[in-house]
């Protein structure tokens, strides 16, 4: 082996060379405010290597990850989101005295593990990818010590994790043993409708189910997400999903493709139950993050439309809308950041009342936020849901387009409630802000992505297009 | 005394709330909330009418304002408000006791109606729109209320249209009629309506603001005039211009203007007092009042490069006449002033389109006051028939209608001779009628319609002034008719026979309203009028000019000139002379004798120019074909169980709203949507236990199901 | 020579018994030793399959190496919250921790 044959996987080199980094600093430097910006420039040099490794002829590294269209896209996506999860963790770290060194390590390392999913063509890859993410996110989530909902969400969040690894596990030994193969190409050539390769799928199922929080696999989601310190919580929201869908996608749209008719109805069903649920658990929701919480379960329910969609319409909406989503939804979860109370780690809708008295800006952002995580017009959320159900009339899967439609309906109602805390009600006491330039920057990026490919969607489905016709040729 | 404002609106719509949750069950007490909220509303509003017209120039200076914050949007809020000046002075004089009055009288009038707690409630819900829409201060405000009159119109003039099995009487041609006349009338309106909405939106957009104040201020009216935009086929037109003529049409809906006039006269279905309040004084001059409001932006372009004037002249000219002639050839005696109502209306918009601000005002005041009075009596009469129609059945009377019509409480070719068997009725009636004709000197309507006359005169708009000069010979005609058809000559049914005069209830309000139907016009006796004008010197012109003053306008009393007087009092005596040719001098039978004299042109009168039949034929047609067309469409790639669904859902969702309404499920009053959330999201709270094997157990479960559904 | 369906029996009957151990115990550390179990009978049938399928080949035994060590760190990670918690609670019993739902 030679260096050249290290290129293809650069960034995720480039992103461990900068945890040790971080690591390093932390030891010898007193400022630990120096470890964001270091995180931040390996984060920008591992997005130069994407860049680099884009314009070359797409590349392997030893038949267990791929360098190509795809992986760029969500190399792309996870750099940003990790980017701006360090942003939203600087001044939070700051105010709760954490190890910022271990913090900024263990998100750079779960963003490795993160976009080894998305590389991943070897169910070794996609199996280590997703136990060093997941682990990294465990001890994350219990990262606020002293704070017993955290270490509980941390508890949680890993007895939940570690058992659907087994069960993952389990059904990436039940297709091996139908197919003999753990390549995904391999695995491609030689899949046939056995029981045991059918058992072995479902199973690999309900595995991605976990990771995305897919109904009925979405329990541990609301309390890991309430209990864990808010930019983690913002930071695995959506970077766990786009990692977890795009090995999803990649594995089953992709690998899996021939024998879709095997799989098509149980996700359309997952669908369903996930966007149903989701929004209905959501409305009766007091805590903000629990209630993004089940906003993102919901959220899920529509990425799986796409996925059931099986079609290059729907590869590529969700795609874009992994893109769009990690905007908003780290967006909002900003706005919830700078509201947070020393110490009390959770917002309550309440808290948010008369917001837009005390401070406009921030209300207006929260406002696009949840027009955009609604699918109002003309932002973001809008597109990457009118692609998605586009998608699935496509693939005469209307009725799924339409129980979509009408649960992003009823979700309206939810996100139009914190508007109207946040515009209408008169506060209790005026809202205290942890709120930082550099938090306020983070917001702005976020803003600024959800109008922008609101308004040129086209630039955006172009990259997005480009990531499936590496998944369906 | 500015915190009081609000109730003015609110008493009615709290009484609203109390019946429809807590009192529909009990009859009187849901009429003495509507009627005793109306009543303090009723003195607020005199209170703060009286101290406006004391002192109009401290009034004009800083009116009674009350301003809340509403919404925020962005960096801006968006303030609402009430306010009183002049113009809601004048209003706020008319409109709560014109609501009283004829509250009162719908205790008599609907004393029979099983569901008179409903009514009485959409009365209280009507006096809050038409009175939070007189007192709102900005265009957003007043849309809403505008919107929820809209509303009231429709539940009101459909009001026989949900009538139960068990009231038999009641015939099902009626109650289809009273169906398709209140959809009618919405989605008329609607159309009206969705183009204001437009102009509103293009208004704030333009200035930022929608206060009367703010957005129609001489700094952004000068800049609405100034800028245009470019409109094909008319080129560049200023956005005062624009935005004018988009506001009208919402006023074009709201008060009939021809071509939406159509759904006025079908809303006579609804009951009497609904037509009264509603339909003549009230609801319908909102539009006429809107534009009173919104005046400066179609003043403020240059005379003769302003399109809107013009246009809202010769809707208001051309609509006058063209109503009033068809209203020549009704039997309807609601019918009759439903076109003169609109007809009315026409003049105060000609009014408008010549600048006449104070005299359109002065008209719509006058207006208001005789035209209840008339629909009262209307209502009077056939009530008197209804009763004289089961009086004769009882004592097995025979028809005397020779060809025999079927019986219609309404048509006044069944009636004749009432004057001796209900004389308040009838005096009242007659008060009214002159009024309405432009009697000389003594009734309230020769006053404000020569007022209008002499405008026209004087500024030199002389299409506009002999098209209402023509039209107030029409006028005079066919209230001489109807007061020859109804009052006069022998019964021409055994039910007009055994009439008899309505309760006191009914009567007291039309002596009252007699009274500011012929003595209310004397407030505006122009000063230069030769004798009389000495003594009132023109109260209400310089009452309202001070408004007028400070709109911007020039208002100037207007020198006497004997020739409009001439005119407007000879088209007035003889229209009523002519009418007594026709219909007073010899009895006459079913066949309207100036049916034979004018052939064609009766019959296109009749028929109201056919243009319910032109609208059925090209909008309605248009519409239906669209329809077919999307239907094909839809049918040819759309699976066909989803349109089924889609149907089945939409009749089924029908069926619940009907229920809905029926069973006045209102009164649980619960959001849906908190319904739901409660009943699912917290089934859904108690499944998520916190506990961690719980949630295995459910992946269990689901495994299970995966895994048994897929390999078998 | 033992058939392949004897391993994967035994590996399906530790599975559930690692799976039942998850279910039922109330120690979050007994818990995690459930999943362990499951795990190491997943490590059964990847050797199992291995051995039998393509003997020629070292993916399959890599593969349960790996897994030995990622659940062995996942052991560590595990163990390490537990403390933690412990600490803070003075309970690792998984009734009594659930601040958390709703």
């Amino acid at each position: 082996m030679t260096l050249q044959d290290f290129m293809p996987i650069l960034p995720e080199m480039v992103l461990l060379a900068t945890a040790v980094a971080v690591l390093m600093v932390d030891t010898f430097l007193g400022d630990k405010r120096w470890l964001t910006w270091v995180g931040l420039v390996g984060v920008l040099l591992a997005g130069a290597a994407t860049y680099w490794l884009a314009l070359q002829p797409p590349a392997d590294f030893q038949d267990m990850a791929a360098s190509d269209a795809y992986t760029a896209f969500f190399r792309l996506v996870i750099l940003v989101v990790t980017g701006l999860g360090l942003l939203m963790a600087m001044n939070w770290l700051e105010a709760h005295g954490e190890q910022q060194g271990e913090y900024n390590a263990l998100l750079l390392l779960a963003a490795i593990g993160m976009t080894l999913m998305a590389a991943a063509t070897h169910m070794l890859t996609l199996f280590v990818a997703l136990e060093l993410f997941s682990l990294c996110l465990y001890i994350l989530a219990g990262f606020e010590r002293e704070r017993a909902s955290s270490g509980e969400a941390a508890l949680k969040y890993l007895l939940l994790g570690a058992f659907s690894s087994a069960l993952f596990l389990y059904g990436i030994a039940l297709v091996y043993a139908a197919t003999g193969a753990l390549t995904f190409a391999g695995i491609a050539q030689k899949a046939s409708l056995s029981p045991l390769f059918l058992a072995g799928v479902g199973l690999l199922i309900v595995g991605f189910g976990f990771k995305v929080a897919a109904v009925p696999f979405h329990m541990w989601t609301p309390d890991v997400y309430q209990g864990a310190p808010t930019p983690v919580t913002a930071y695995m929201s959506v970077a766990t999903k786009a990692a977890a869908f795009a090995a999803f996608v990649r594995l089953f749209v992709g690998t899996l493709g021939v024998e879709k008719s095997a799989w098509v109805p149980a996700l359309a069903a997952l669908a369903v139950l996930t966007m149903v649920v989701g929004n209905l658990a959501a409305l009766s929701q007091h805590s903000l993050k629990r209630m993004l919480a089940y906003s993102s379960i919901a959220h899920a329910g529509y990425v799986l439309v796409g996925l059931a969609a099986a079609n290059t319409t729907g590869t590529a909406a969700v795609l874009f809308y992994l893109l769009v989503y990690a905007f908003m939804n780290l967006g909002a979860f900003a706005v919830v950041i700078a509201l947070e109370r020393q110490g009390e780690g959770d917002v309550t809708l309440s808290q948010m009342r008369g917001l837009a008295r005390t401070h406009p800006l921030l209300a207006a952002a929260m406002a696009i936020f949840m027009f955009s995580l609604t699918g109002v017009p003309p932002f973001a959320g809008f597109f990457g849901k009118l692609y998605l159900f586009q998608a699935a009339v496509q693939a005469n899967l209307t009725w799924l387009a339409v129980i979509g439609v009408i649960s992003s309906a009823v979700s309206a109602y939810y996100y139009l409630n914190v508007l109207v805390q946040i515009y209408m009600a008169d506060p209790e006491t005026p809202p205290t802000l942890a709120w930082r330039p550099v938090l306020g920057l983070a917001t702005l990026v976020a803003v600024v992505f959800v109008v922008g490919i609101g308004l040129f969607p086209d630039f955006w489905l172009q990259l997005a297009l480009g990531g499936m016709r590496v998944i369906l040729g | 005394m500015n915190g009081v404002l609000f109730l003015i609106p609110a008493l009615p719509f709290l009484a609203f709330v109390f019946i429809v949750l807590f009192t529909h069950q009990n009859r009187r007490v849901s009429a003495g909330l509507t009627i005793g909220a109306t009543a303090i509303a009723w003195l607020l509003g005199w209170y703060i009418a009286f101290q406006a017209f004391l002192n109009p120039d401290e009034v004009m200076e800083a009116p009674f304002r009350l301003t809340l914050p509403w919404f925020a949007g962005g960096y801006t809020v968006f303030y609402t408000g009430f306010q009183v000046d002049l113009l809601t002075a004048v209003m706020l004089f008319m409109v709560p006791f014109l609501c009283f009055l004829i509250f009162v009288y719908s205790l008599g009038y609907m004393e029979k109606d099983p569901r008179f707690s409903r009514f009485f409630a959409y009365l209280a819900l009507f006096a809050t729109g038409m009175l939070g829409f007189i007192l709102a201060d900005n265009l957003l405000l007043a849309f809403v209320f505008w919107e929820l009159m809209g509303v009231c119109s429709y539940l009101l003039i459909g009001f026989w249209a949900f009538r139960r099995p068990e009231e038999t009487h009641i015939d099902t041609a009626q109650v289809q009629r009273a169906r398709a006349a209140s959809l009618k009338a919405f989605l008329t309106t609607r159309v009206g309506d969705t183009i204001m909405l437009v102009g509103i939106l293009l208004l704030y957009a333009l200035t930022g603001s929608l206060r009367w104040d703010e957005a129609l201020s001489p700094t952004s009216l000068k800049a609405l005039a100034e800028q245009s935009t470019y409109i094909p086929f008319l080129g560049e037109v200023p956005w005062a211009t624009v935005l004018a003529v988009l506001i009208f049409w919402g006023a074009i809906g709201k008060s009939a203007q021809f071509p939406l006039h159509v759904w006025l006269p079908d809303a006579m279905e609804g009951p009497t007092p609904v037509s009264a309040l509603i339909h003549a004084a009230t609801m319908v001059s909102a539009g006429v009042y809107l534009i009173l409001r919104t005046f400066p932006l179609f003043y403020v372009v240059e005379e003769g490069a302003n399109g809107a004037m013009g246009f809202v002249a010769f809707i208001g000219a051309f609509t006058a006449l063209f109503a009033a002639t068809m209203g020549v050839a009704q039997f309807d005696i609601k019918r009759v002033l439903a076109y003169s109502t609109i007809s009315q209306l026409g003049y105060m918009f000609a009014a408008l389109g010549i600048g006449a601000y104070v005299a359109a005002a002065f008209h719509l005041l006058m207006h208001a006051f005789f035209k209840a009075l008339l629909f009262l009596g209307a209502g009077s009469v056939i009530h008197a028939m209804e009763h004289g129609h089961e009086h004769a059945h009882e004592h097995g009377h025979g028809h005397r209608t020779e060809e025999s019509l079927p019986f219609n409480p309404n048509d006044m070719r069944l009636m004749g001779g009432l004057f001796r068997r209900m004389p308040r009725t009838a005096w009242t009636f007659v008060a009214g009628g002159l009024s309405l004709a432009g009697f000389p000197l003594i009734t309230a309507g020769f006053w404000s319609k020569d007022e209008i006359l002499a405008e026209a005169w004087y500024t030199g708009h002389s299409v506009v002034f002999w098209t209402l000069a023509i039209a107030a010979f029409v006028t005079a005609f066919y209230t001489g008719r109807q007061i020859f058809l109804v009052f006069f000559g022998e019964p021409r049914s055994a039910a007009a026979q055994h009439a008899t005069e309505s309760p006191t209830t009914m009567t007291l309000p039309l002596v009252i309203l007699a009274f500011f139907a012929v003595a209310a016009g004397w407030v505006g006796i122009p000063e230069a009028f030769p004798g009389l004008g000495a003594v009132v010197r023109g109260w209400f012109q310089r009452f309202l000019g001070v408004q007028a003053e400070a709109l911007g306008l020039h208002v100037e009393a207007l020198p006497f000139e004997p020739a409009p007087v001439l005119i407007s009092v000879a088209m007035a005596l003889g229209g009523l002379g002519a009418s007594w040719l026709v219909y007073g001098r010899r009895p006459i039978g079913v066949t309207d004798p100036l049916q034979g004299a004018l052939g064609g042109l009766w019959m296109a009168w009749h028929r109201k120019y056919w243009v319910d039949e032109l609208y059925q034929a090209t909008v309605v047609a248009f519409a239906r074909w669209l329809s077919q067309v999307a239907y094909r469409f839809d049918d040819a790639w759309v699976i066909d169980p989803l349109v089924d669904g889609v149907g089945r859902f939409g009749r089924w969702l029908g069926a619940r709203v009907r229920r809905f309404i029926d069973e006045q499920i209102i009164d649980r009053a619960v959001n849906g949507t908190a319904w739901l959330s409660n009943l699912v999201g917290e089934w859904f709270r108690q499944i998520q236990t916190g506990q961690v094997q719980n949630y295995l157990l459910a992946v269990l479960a689901a495994v299970t199901v995966l895994l048994v559904l897929g390999l078998f | 020579m033992i058939p392949l369906s004897w391993y994967l029996a035994v590996a399906a009957i530790l599975f559930v018994i690692g799976f039942y151990g998850v279910l039922s115990r109330r120690n979050a550390i007994a818990i995690l030793m459930g999943i362990e179990l499951m795990l190491n009978a997943v490590n059964l049938n990847l050797v199992a399959f291995w051995r039998y399928t393509q003997p020629d080949q070292v993916a399959g035994q890599v593969f349960a190496i790996i897994v030995i060590t990622v659940a062995a760190a996942e052991a560590a990670v595990g163990l390490a919250l537990f403390i933690a918690l412990y600490r803070l609670r003075g309970t690792v019993h998984i009734d009594e921790i659930d601040l958390l739902r709703g």
